[in-house]
């Protein structure tokens, strides 16, 4: 069930939410968990199947690392044991691809995975206590808000504030706004900037000009941010609703003029998932250089190929790991660029990255990056301003919600004694609600024939 | 005072939600699908957004939204200043090629049977060059040339295209609809009927008939855009009267007779196009003329075929149209004596093609 469809936001959400609210507070984790389990078996029943054995294994694991924390040896080989047939599912989908997998790569898959894996090494760390209730730990690794693939929660946070959530109107409030802010920018930006993308790769016959190339991979770019920014806002606002607040998970990409700091703002939890599981055990506590390198490469492919395990996606991780490390160690000269430069420079660089993940093959994503700099030099005038014109509106509308200055304003009038916010929020809601419920209604085609991979 | 509102709020969203979502499930006509059913959630997700209330309303919506910022494709439709147009950007090879090989070999079947094949392009081929050059649309004329190239060689092609491609400017396609106008079917009988055999007869020996000034084809439904003005349903009657003695149309045994081939109370419903023999959910119809002596007509129709035939009737004695879509597990042979007609027609649009 994809949380920005029509079954979810009139069926699923007020049924599931009125069962909530009823519900005492703490019998909420586990009206929680068979919110979950409808939404995974919602494509396919078996979808159950791979979600169980996930959760049996941070169960078992969670358990056995507690037991074990006296021997590190014997802890260590234990969380290895549980961690590998974690990550045996995205290495399948890399070498022999999503399709042939089947019921291993249902809804949610990503999400429990790496929830599972978070919180069997949290508890391997001391950081989370094990969880005793088989219940309450399915909940947390199958964090319905997420289910959509992002973001990923905090198990110590999650699994405490799961114990008795409490809901109230203010948040309610909040998150039912963030939730139709989120879908309509999936639905009203992402998804037509990804079409004109189609669209533009379509008419051209794959033999974009140097300029189109260049358009074309800031409309692929800004479609994947839309879209993993609407699920974020989507699953942040659901969270709200059901009491929990579990933070934005982005921090205003565009406004970053370095790769590490875009790096780290694009999909915060996802960053701080790697950073904690995967940079932290691998550089370890000592200062020494090459570690750090190696950690912040592997950490970087990581959280590239955790969006979809495929050769696009690994190259475009490697590429990134490559220009980050030579920007950690030019710092001290890169910092004497001028900013305006520096930001173009960032900025130019994450266009070719979206050029390469916006083909499905790694010969189509060479080629791609290829036309961005030997493409015909025409200016193709007609098309180019067809695209800009068609597309204008809808980013626009992306660069005023990317502007910190907007959401400053928003804090500030929020601030106030007297908040007009407050007062609009009813009307706020409703015109979102219809315009939503508009676009999912029709808008329905013309997103089917395009997926951002996430997850 | 916050509270309150934020409590407003949640209940507006909240009542607002649940309100449409039982009126799905009340007003809807449509029955529900079964969980055990295959590919569940498709068909839960397309009951709902065919039994959504207002689903009209919402649509209109959507287009007025999409139009006012700047876009002219709502889904695979062109928003044009005159009207709606269904873009074809490719055609499906397979298809084509089935197509070609049931039309050579029925012709290899009836070898003596004079047998002519009328490719008709939609408004997407006529009006490529007017569209965005950024429109992908169809090179129509080049797929009928291979399609008739690839066609046996007794089989005789009739050009559709040119008469259309010079009349681009008058009416020859509805506004809101993917289908031809009768002035637009007008156009190319006058051009083709002579390679049929007989003389065409000039606009002067009709009267028009305005039947509905107030059309909004499928691909209005499809989107629901209110800058498109309304299509004319037009009725070419003869001057010299009917030559329609009887018609008939049968469909899975049942069978509906008229003395007309216009089927006027289908102006009062839904599909108005209905209204030229019937509409297209029979399997057979057969229209008696009085001319006696004229030759027999074997119609093997298309959706477009309707607007059509009302200019065939002066020149036949009997016109019997097949519509193989509506055949289920029967063939043509099997609903009629295929070589006892003078002429075989085989009447097809290009998006059956595609």
């Amino acid at each position: 069930m994809n949380f920005s469809g029509i079954v979810f936001l009139y069926f699923f959400l007020p049924l599931f939410f009125g069962i909530y609210a009823i519900s005492k507070p703490f019998m909420r984790a586990y009206v929680m968990l068979l919110g979950s389990c409808a939404v995974i078996a919602w494509e396919s029943p078996l979808g159950l199947i791979p979600f169980s054995c996930s959760v049996l294994i941070a169960y078992l694991g969670g358990l056995g690392c507690k037991k074990l924390k006296n021997n590190k040896k014997a802890a260590t080989a234990l969380l290895t044991v549980c961690i590998l047939p974690e990550i045996a599912v995205p290495i399948l989908v890399f070498v022999i691809g999503a399709s042939e997998i089947g019921i291993m790569t249902t809804v949610g898959a990503g999400i429990y995975t790496l929830h599972s894996i978070s919180y069997c090494c949290d508890v391997f760390r001391g950081e989370c206590e094990a969880v005793t209730d088989p219940l309450r730990l399915a909940a947390y690794v199958s964090f319905l808000p997420s289910l959509d693939g992002i973001p990923l929660v905090e198990p110590k946070k999650t699994l405490e504030a799961m114990k008795e959530p409490k809901l109230n109107s203010e948040m309610l409030a909040d998150g039912i706004l963030l939730m139709l802010f989120g879908t309509i920018e999936k639905v009203l930006i992402s998804d037509r900037l990804a079409m004109l993308f189609t669209e533009m790769q379509e008419t051209s016959g794959g033999e974009l000009s140097m300029i189109m190339s260049w358009v074309g991979a800031f409309f692929f770019g800004s479609a994947m941010l839309c879209r993993l920014k609407g699920y974020a806002h989507i699953a942040q606002g659901f969270a709200m609703m059901l009491g929990f607040d579990i933070g934005p998970s982005f921090d205003y990409p565009y406004s970053k003029s370095s790769l590490k700091d875009y790096l780290a703002s694009y999909n915060i939890s996802a960053y701080r998932f790697v950073q904690k599981n995967v940079y932290r055990p691998i550089a370890g506590s000592e200062s020494n250089h090459a570690r750090t390198l190696t950690a912040s490469t592997i950490s970087i492919i990581t959280v590239c190929i955790s969006y979809k395990p495929s050769i696009p996606f690994l190259l475009w991780g490697t590429g990134a790991a490559l220009l980050i490390t030579i920007e950690l160690l030019a710092d001290h000269q890169l910092s004497k660029i001028p900013r305006p430069v520096r930001y173009i420079l960032t900025h130019s660089l994450t266009l070719i990255g979206w050029g390469i993940i916006s083909q499905k093959t790694a010969v189509a994503s060479f080629g791609y990056v290829s036309r961005m700099f030997t493409g015909a030099l025409n200016l193709d005038a007609a098309p180019l301003l067809y695209f800009l014109s068609s597309a204008g509106p809808f980013v626009m509308l992306l660069l005023f919600f990317e502007a910190k200055t907007f959401i400053t304003m928003l804090k500030r009038v929020s601030a106030r004694k007297v908040n007009p916010i407050m007062f609009i929020k009813p009307f706020l809601v409703f015109a979102l609600l219809v315009i939503c419920t508009a676009f999912l209604l029709s808008g329905g085609q013309t997103a089917s024939r395009w997926e951002v991979p996430i997850g | 005072m916050k509270k309150a509102l934020n409590i407003i709020t949640a209940a507006l969203f909240f009542t607002f939600v649940c309100m449409f979502a039982v009126s799905t499930f009340i007003l809807s006509n449509e029955k529900p699908p079964k969980p055990t059913e295959r590919s569940f959630p498709k068909l839960a997700e397309d009951y709902v957004r065919k039994s959504f209330p207002l689903m009209a309303n919402w649509r209109s919506l959507y287009s007025t939204m999409i139009t006012a910022a700047g876009q002219n494709m709502i889904g695979s439709v062109y928003v044009s200043d005159n009207g709606l147009i269904e873009i074809i950007s490719k055609a499906d090879d397979k298809k084509v090629a089935e197509k070609v090989t049931k039309i050579n070999d029925f012709a290899a079947r009836h070898e003596r049977s004079n047998i002519f094949v009328l490719v008709v392009p939609t408004a997407s081929g006529i009006y490529s060059q007017q569209l965005p050059m950024i429109i992908n649309a169809l090179d129509q004329q080049k797929l009928i040339d291979d399609l008739y190239f690839s066609l046996d060689g007794r089989i005789q092609t009739l050009d559709a295209y040119n008469p259309l491609f010079s009349a681009r400017d008058d009416y020859v396609y509805f506004r809101t609809d993917d289908r031809w106008t009768e002035y637009g079917a007008y156009t190319v009988y006058s051009k083709v009927i002579r390679k049929l055999g007989f003389s065409p007869l000039g606009l002067s020996s009709y009267d028009l008939e305005y039947a509905d000034r107030d059309f909004y084809g499928d691909l209005y439904k499809e989107t629901y855009c209110s800058t498109v003005r309304s299509d004319f349903i037009n009725i070419f009657r003869n001057k010299n009267g009917s030559f329609v003695t009887s018609f008939s149309a049968i469909s899975e045994g049942e069978e509906f007779n008229s003395s007309s081939i216009y089927y006027t109370p289908a102006l009062a419903t839904e599909d108005k196009l209905d209204v030229f023999l019937g509409g297209n959910s029979f399997e057979r119809y057969t229209i008696k003329t009085s001319n006696r002596d004229a030759p027999r007509l074997l119609m093997i129709k298309g959706r477009y075929a309707n607007m059509f035939v009302p200019f065939l009737t002066p020149h036949y004695s009997e016109i019997t149209l097949i519509d193989p879509e509506q055949l289920t597990d029967k063939s043509i042979e099997d609903l009629v004596d295929v070589d006892s007609y003078d002429q075989i027609l085989m009447l097809y649009d290009v998006s059956q093609f595609c």
